[in-house]
């Protein structure tokens, strides 16, 4: 089942992917706007997470050598992303009330805007490599 | 003006994203990839066909962007019929 989709995904092109990711989070934050945190449940949160997950792990139309260089530079830099999302978020919440105990943000709203930027990153990147070929074809 | 100010922005976070990570995962080895390729008068798309990789790696090489595996190196060196260091040369020391 998880080969079949990654292989469904991986037969869409870039824009798609890029169209998907950004339906995806301007879903969750209609969400988050419209329900609240207190609403963020386990539910939705799983599902938009699962599918950008599906996005940025499915295998490409051609999946060589700079595709798994780009992916891994993308998540070193969301990684990085998340966490100071994580922390910011927990600073955030002692701030507002010193006394009590701060709110973290959960497992998966950490991963969520972990895969919102690896995804975003890699894309551009990938949308980058493609450009720049002015000389492509030889006079 | 805003706009020229959003450029400017946009192109500082972009270097500094590019640097930080090229500097991890790329040291930038010179190569004469293009040279070769229009020499034989092959397109991008030709050369990534005989490569068996997409052609916008060909492109992130050609332009510096990539340096390539090892085994891809040695595939570029048989495909040209030429040693790797015609390819290829290292930054100077």
């Amino acid at each position: 089942m998880t080969v079949r989709v990654s292989k469904l995904f991986g037969l869409l092109p870039a824009s798609a992917k890029l169209a998907i990711v950004f339906v995806v989070t301007f879903a969750a934050a209609v969400h988050l706007l419209s329900a609240g945190y207190a609403d963020w449940g386990a539910g939705p949160d799983t599902f938009y997470v699962m599918v950008l997950l599906f996005v940025f792990f499915s295998r490409e139309r051609q999946d060589d050598e700079r595709v798994r260089e780009l992916k891994l530079r993308a998540l070193t830099v969301a990684f990085v992303s998340g966490w100071a999302f994580a922390g910011s978020f927990r600073f955030a919440s002692y701030l507002q009330d010193r006394d009590a105990v701060p709110k973290v943000p959960s497992a998966y709203d950490a991963m969520f805007v972990v895969l919102v930027v690896a995804n975003a990153l890699y894309l551009l990147w990938h949308h980058r490599d493609g450009r720049d070929v002015g000389d492509a074809a030889p006079r | 003006m805003s706009g020229l100010r959003c450029a400017r922005l946009r192109l500082f976070l972009t270097s500094i994203l590019d640097n930080t990570t090229s500097k991890l995962y790329n040291r930038g080895v010179k190569n004469r990839l293009r040279e070769l390729r229009a020499e034989r008068r092959w397109s991008q798309a030709d050369l990534a066909a005989r490569l068996d990789v997409s052609r916008q790696t060909v492109n992130a090489i050609e332009t510096e962007r990539y340096d390539p595996s090892l085994p891809l190196a040695f595939k570029m060196a048989a495909l040209f019929a030429c040693p790797i260091e015609r390819i290829f040369e290292p930054d100077a020391p």
